[in-house]
């Protein structure tokens, strides 16, 4: 041990020593990095001697360095990212060197990950791996970080669960890959797998849209990637399926986030930047009441109230009232970045406050982040990070319900001329007898949600030989992510809806600590000869994942408090999640020449969420790519297409079945306070295995000459076996669902991004960004009997997994039992008739982005566009039967409840679901008219104090152009599910956000 | 040479850095229970057999809303799910949804939970012989019991006794087949509580208060049996099962209520009664109205306080009503299993049915008594009889789950009123879509 700390006392030493050591000659050079399209100076460009290794110098804000070179002549090499490299030979003194670099356009240069620790430059990468930087990921600002992904990256799909503020996103990469497993991305956050998980509030306490602990809760929380500053991110790459991600191993299945933030950077001076923004939230769009005035006839159909003597009655602009508030939205990032040649440092902080568009609802951030990077020797780097996330959402009671404690379900059941509003003696009426009233909800129901996070990495880079060709790494990496969450939801005992309760108040309190912890080791082995490469890494992983949920419900509340020590009847609830995992990985790279490249890799885990907890399920993957551009027979086509690239590779990777998969949990039937368990609805199997997704990619990317464009198209193929169902059983057997291995599915996808730069001036500039994105899947192999899952029983619409159809079907009443209308009219009473009435999975989508340059001013604004798609919108099947749909009596209204009590003139006598609806949308996404001054101007108007300001009007969400009758086509009234999302009962509704912007640097 | 040396160390340092750690990252133990509960094995008898009889519990206000609305007894309403209104008074009743599962699901559930206990019973050594009784007698009566009360719903449909994950695993039996397989579990049951000790081994709820030993409880199995047996028009078995149950003559509105219950805490993980909605306030749940304009004692008839009277009417999906329901007094007011009232009743039933009219007045006529209303002076005939006890069942067994089946025994099902057009009166639940194979 003393002899390490000799080894490095001695290196900090020669470090420190260096600079003064004057023992052999010396030069000076200085000069300009220019870009060489604008002739723009490029500030923070580094310059290396290539020869010894330094850190060398980084240019300034006008683009400027200076060296002291110990050596008559030498290399520089000149870096900046998203630029092409150069290395220029200097030979003596020079002090006006003007250095130009080339904007790397097609992003050759970018180093993609392959591997837990090696990479791959995107030239050669044998898969199609998505890339956001961070200039890509905000231009206009974002509440959290994965509403920023959005039509961004082919194949990579955002939804949002709801619109209460604080998020409740699912993120989805090439579709379907599981029923029941998590369907969400594996998120590493510099090394470190955090959390994403959506825990349950106890929301579902309040609105009794389903009991306290339901396999199937409809709380619709928020999803915990939402507490990344999404000002932090440097850059996210994207792993869409097992072919690139199979060293991840059986958690990879529905791909891998790898997010970087942001690092130090060498500089003369500390670059603080600051950006301040104000904005605003609106209603994004209303669905419209039904309007009775003037309209007599239909008035006294819907409601046989008594003749009034002058038919005049008020309308009440519900949508309004509720959802109308303009949130008034703040947020504050400062950072500092800088460092010197040993240790580089990056700290921010953030504060975003905001309310939402129902009153008392809102979310407020504060985050802070200090990462530091430490050169120990010549060989050791050590990297460490820690951020710490404060949040804190009000999200309104909204969503289905069984007792009215929900603001749009409420609100379906008042017809426009009834009066809710609160009284001028502050008293509120319930004259339509549902039972509560929302204008009541709003002032007296919290709903809280609080978290308090800390996540820590380290890194540690150590180069144990460097020996001619061959130099070998050891690269540790690692990191814990805790969290608290705690959520609060209170509902005080003199409102409508808790007298009308037998024990009136509640209170429910859930607390959940959650720790998420890994560790990497590979030692990676590179050998490099006469245009050969070899890169050989082999590593072992540890990830632990706890979190343990107490709930405690409190009913028959003491007083007008949130206490839950005097409540009348308390019921709790404790979910422990434990799991354990450990992997191996193996992985060989081989790059030819720069004309092949060549990957395989090995990846073998097992974990306690398996049946059998000590084997190792081996997840093998390989692919290859040949440069075509690099040869001699592309000479002539070189100057039309600068590059071109045939890759393939293939994969295999799993889905872990959920924690409880295995288990069977008796449930908890108590009588007179002796403890009683029962025989549960869904029991474990203790054979449980993960499912298996194979997957094979083709593609090609194209780059034509000057960086015009450049074009990337990937198809692929996928199987995924052993399919973890919760598969329907007898009930007569005592319980109605088992986990199962049982089934087989088949999913394909083709896949394109497009960039074009048509103009490209020292004054204007044009850049679009198109992605296309589509995708199939079809149950091959069902190993139980089909069954129906997702939405409320097949009378409302639900979800189908049966063999030959798409995972995503969804069928109503008129898909059992004979109907005439259905592929097989004349089948038995219910059973099944071969009636899909529709497909969650869209047609396609597609992401269109462009930006204008013309001076320092910049348009960009991306639409996002999903063709197809159909959701389940029981909003309308309530607002029909309150006497609230905008369409209320016409003949749209009047065919719908034909059809759903079986009196339709189409089809007597059989039942249907009315409320399939197609989800197709186009969306404006984001939207940025900003201004950058030049530092002439900065200069001028401020006298130097700012190195940088631009000012800019944003937005996000800003239009919405569909056919949906609902708020938003994009909702899920049970969260981020596998199956069974597009249900949409009385969501929170979107929300457009405007801002403006002030960034600065210092 | 030196290059070598250090090589070798660097190496040699690396590997022992990573085993230190791989020491303070200790790997976890992969094979723990689970977290979360403990299991069908290492449960104790207790907890199971609390579960059973709190698992009877679940899904009961289906059950109850499900009865009392196709019986026409009540209507059962307010801003939730419409289906109450369309499945059980419209008539359509979806096989793959939860007006039809949720009760069938969680009646064989509570049957897995007593099958635990005949497995637990089988596993007592032979020294143990009495306790093993009394567990087998109270498992297949909780069996029964479930049973009965799903092929009340199926009905001609059927049920299954056979209990497997697989549904083609067992077909489904015949109504008479369900009910032979009810009658043999509870005379099984019976012949093992008389053979039981003194007391059970395990603890009962206070709602079992009075039958909680073995002998005592042995009388709930026979009034059980006596339901079941004027179910299949069996009336002298009937009469035997009454008398060896705890059928009391009394003619007060307390021993009325003598019998099992149901019973509900606001304690820890316990449950409310689900039917249970405070009658002032009540946006819900609400009689039919015929329930009061056909009463013949409006003025005396103590059971018409089984509703409660607002002055304005409350519509809703088409029907209105001025009667909300007050059967129980509080959320945590006990929903009978059986009791004394019904016994009466079905031994007047049975006595018309045999002749003895003297009897089954005398029987009618305490019940009468107890409400506070005059007795009748004779029965005419059989028809007569049959006429009186159904009168006085619907109102002392108000929304107790059995108009629709008494009307339905009776081939009465069309004297229902049909207030909306187009409804229709359910016969038979359909057969749950799971159970299909």
């Amino acid at each position: 041990m003393t002899r390490i700390l000799r080894l490095i006392s001695l290196g900090a030493l020669v470090l420190a020593l260096r600079p003064t050591s004057l023992f052999c000659q010396e030069m000076t050079v200085s000069g300009t990095v220019l870009d060489e399209a604008t002739n723009e100076p490029l500030a923070g460009a580094v310059v290396q001697v290539k020869e010894i290794r330094s850190a060398g110098a980084v240019t300034n804000a006008s683009g400027k360095f200076r060296l002291l070179i110990k050596a008559e002549k030498a290399t520089l090499l000149v870096k900046l990212v998203g630029y092409k490299p150069r290395a220029i030979a200097v030979e003596g003194s020079n002090e006006n060197l003007v250095i130009k670099l080339a904007e790397d356009l097609l992003k050759a240069e970018e180093v993609l990950v392959t591997g837990v620790a090696t990479g791959v430059k995107r030239e050669n990468s044998p898969n199609a791996i998505g890339t956001i930087s961070a200039s890509e990921l905000l231009p206009a600002p974002a509440q959290t970080t994965e509403q920023a992904f959005a039509g961004k990256v082919p194949g990579l799909s955002i939804s949002q669960n709801t619109g209460a503020p604080g998020g409740g996103i699912s993120i989805n990469l090439r579709g379907v890959s599981t029923l029941v497993g998590n369907s969400q991305p594996l998120i590493f956050v510099d090394g470190v797998i955090i959390s994403n998980d959506q825990i349950q509030g106890g929301l579902d306490a309040l609105t009794a849209a389903t009991g306290v602990g339901s396999a199937r809760p409809q709380g619709q929380p928020t999803n915990r990637l939402a507490d990344l500053n999404p000002n932090d991110i440097a850059d996210i790459q994207i792993l869409k399926g097992p072919s690139a991600a199979a060293v991840y191993g059986a958690k990879a299945a529905a791909g891998v986030i790898l997010i970087t933030t942001k690092q130090g950077l060498l500089g003369e001076r500390t670059a603080i930047e600051v950006n301040q923004q104000f904005g605003f939230n609106q209603l994004l769009r209303k669905q419209g009441t039904r309007n009775w005035q003037a309209d007599t006839n239909g008035f006294f159909s819907a409601f046989r109230r008594p003749a009034p003597a002058s038919f005049e009655v008020p309308y009440i602009d519900y949508e309004e009232l509720l959802y109308g508030q303009t949130g008034f939205v703040n947020e504050t990032n400062v950072s500092a970045r800088g460092g010197n040649a040993t240790t580089l440092f990056y700290v921010s902080g953030s504060a975003r406050n905001e309310s939402g568009i129902v009153a008392n609802t809102g979310y407020r951030r504060y985050a802070t982040r200090l990462t530091i990077s430490h050169r120990l020797t010549n060989d050791i780097t050590i990297d460490g990070s820690a951020s710490y996330v404060n949040s804190a959402s009000d999200r309104g009671a909204t969503g289905n319900s069984n007792n009215n404690v929900s603001l749009g379900y409420a609100a379906a059941f008042i017809p426009s001329f009834i009066d809710y509003r609160q009284r001028g003696d502050g008293t509120y009426s319930d004259s339509n007898r549902i039972g509560s009233n929302p204008f009541e909800i709003i002032d007296k129901v919290i709903n809280n949600e609080r978290i308090d996070r800390v996540t820590a990495s380290g890194k540690l880079d150590w180069d144990l030989v460097r020996h001619g060709n061959h130099n070998l790494k050891l690269v540790a990496t690692g990191g814990i992510d805790f969290f608290t969450q705690v959520n609060q939801i209170y509902s005080p005992i003199n409102t409508i809806h808790e007298r009308a309760t037998g024990l009136p108040g509640r209170s429910i309190r859930t607390n959940t600590p959650s720790q998420f912890s890994n560790l990497y080791a590979s030692l990676v082995h590179r050998y490099q000869d006469a245009g050969l490469s070899f890169t050989t890494s082999a590593g072992v992983q540890f990830e632990n994942r706890n979190s343990n949920s107490v709930l405690v419900f409190a009913r028959g509340l003491a007083a007008e408090s949130d206490n839950i020590n005097q409540a009348a009847s308390i019921q709790q609830l404790q979910t422990v999640q434990k799991q354990y995992d450990q992997g191996i990985y193996f992985q060989e790279d081989v790059d030819i020449s720069g004309l092949f490249f060549l990957t395989a890799g090995l990846r073998m885990d097992r974990s306690s969420a398996n049946g059998d907890v000590d084997k190792f399920y081996l997840f093998p993957k390989g692919g290859a790519s040949v440069l075509l551009s690099r040869f001699g027979f592309w000479d002539g086509l070189r100057s039309t297409v600068e590059s071109a690239k045939l890759r393939v590779s293939a994969g295999q990777a799993g889905t872990f079945a959920p924690a409880v998969a295995k288990f069977t949990t008796l449930s908890t039937n108590n009588v007179g306070g002796v403890s009683g368990l029962s025989v549960p609805a869904r029991i474990g199997n203790p054979n449980i295995e993960p499912e298996r997704v194979t997957e094979i990619e083709f593609g090609t990317d194209i780059g034509f000459a000057k960086g015009l464009a450049f074009l990337e198209f990937t198809y692929y193929l996928r199987n995924i076996s052993g399919l973890i169902l919760e598969s329907q059983i007898a009930a007569s057997s005592g319980s109605t669902l088992q986990f199962k291995n049982g089934g087989e599915m088949k999913t394909n996808g083709i896949e394109i991004a497009l960039n074009l730069n048509p103009i490209r001036s020292e004054t204007f500039s044009w850049n679009a960004r198109v992605n296309f994105t589509r995708m199939r899947a079809e149950i091959t192999k069902l190993t139980v009997p089909a069954f129906q899952t997702g939405g409320f029983g097949t009378a409302l619409g639900a979800y189908t997994i049966r063999e030959g159809y798409s995972p995503t079907s969804i069928v109503g009443s008129q898909s059992f039992g004979p109907n005439p209308k259905a592929p097989n009219p004349n089948a038995a009473v219910g059973q099944f008739n071969g009636l899909i009435i529709g497909d969650e999975m869209p047609d396609f989508r597609m992401g269109f982005a462009n930006a204008f340059a013309y001076k320092g001013f910049e348009l960009y604004f991306l639409w996002e566009w999903k063709k197809g798609g159909d959701v389940i919108n029981l909003t309308r099947f309530l607002t029909d039967l309150g006497g609230t749909t905008a369409d209320w009596g016409s003949p749209a209204y009047i065919e719908r409840t034909q059809r759903r009590l079986g009196q339709s003139p189409n089809n007597p006598g059989v039942r249907e679901t009315p409320w399939v609806e197609d989800g197709s949308f186009v969306k404006l996404r984001e939207l940025t008219l900003s201004y950058t001054f030049s530092r002439e101007q900065t200069d001028k108007l401020f006298g130097g104090f700012f190195t940088n300001l631009k000012v800019s009007f944003t937005g996000r969400n800003l239009l919405l152009f569909t056919k949906y009758t609902g708020y938003d086509p994009e909702v899920s009234n049970f969260g981020s599910i596998a199956i069974g999302r597009s249900i949409d009962v009385t969501p929170f509704p979107s929300a457009r956000t405007y801002y403006f912007t002030v960034g600065f640097g210092l | 040479m030196h290059r070598i040396q250090t090589v070798f160390k660097r190496l040699t340092t690396s590997v022992a850095l990573f085993l230190v750690a791989l020491v303070f990252y200790a790997c976890p133990d992969r094979n723990f229970p689970n977290p979360n509960s403990a299991s069908e094995e290492t449960a104790s008898v207790q907890s199971l057999v609390t579960g059973a009889e709190g698992s009877m519990r679940d899904a009961l206000g289906f059950y109850i809303y499900g009865t009392s609305l196709i019986g026409r007894e009540a209507y059962y309403f307010g801003g939730d799910d419409p289906r109450y209104m369309s499945e059980y008074v419209g008539g359509a009743l979806d096989a793959g949804g939860p007006f039809v599962n949720n009760t069938w699901n969680a009646r064989y559930r509570a049957i897995a939970n007593a099958r635990l206990l005949l497995n637990r019973a089988a596993q007592e050594p032979p020294s143990r012989a009495g306790q093993r009784a009394g567990l087998e007698g109270f498992a297949k009566t909780i069996i029964a019991y479930q049973l009965l009360l799903n092929l009340n719903l199926t009905n001609e449909n059927g049920i299954k006794i056979g209990y497997s994950p697989n549904p083609a695993a067992f077909p489904f039996v015949s109504k008479a087949a369900g009910f032979a397989e009810i009658n043999r579990l509870l005379d099984e049951a019976y012949a093992a509580l008389t053979s039981s000790g003194a007391a059970f081994d395990f603890r009962l709820s206070s709602g079992f208060a009075g039958f909680n030993t073995p002998a005592t409880f042995a009388r709930f199995n026979r009034a059980l049996r006596a339901r079941t047996a004027a179910y299949t028009g069996d009336y002298q078995a009937c009469l035997t099962a009454l008398s060896n149950s705890f059928l009391t003559e009394t003619n007060t509105a307390a021993g009325m209520r003598t019998g099992v219950y149901h019973v509900y805490s606001t304690a820890a993980g316990d449950q409310l009664n689900p039917v249970f909605e405070p009658a002032a306030q009540a946006t819900r749940f609400f009689a039919q109205r015929d329930f009061f304009r056909e009463n013949q004692d409006a003025a005396t008839d103590a059971r018409l306080s089984k509703v409660f009277f607002r002055s304005s009417p409350v519509s809703n999906y088409g029907v209105s009503s001025n009667y909300a329901i007050s059967v129980w007094a509080s959320n945590t007011a006990p929903i009978a299993i059986i009791r004394n009232e019904e016994l009466l009743l079905l031994r007047a039933e049975a006595r018309i049915k045999t002749g003895d009219f003297a009897g089954a007045l005398a029987d009618l006529n305490r019940v009468r008594q107890a409400a506070g209303v005059a007795p009748y002076a004779a029965i005419a005939d059989e028809t007569d009889g049959i006429n009186k006890v159904l009168y006085e069942r619907r109102y002392s067994l108000f929304c107790e789950g059995h108009r629709w089946i008494d009307m339905r025994r009776f081939n009465r099902l069309n004297q229902l009123p049909i207030e909306r057009s187009g409804d229709q009166v359910v016969v038979n639940f359909p057969r749950p879509l799971s159970e299909l194979p």
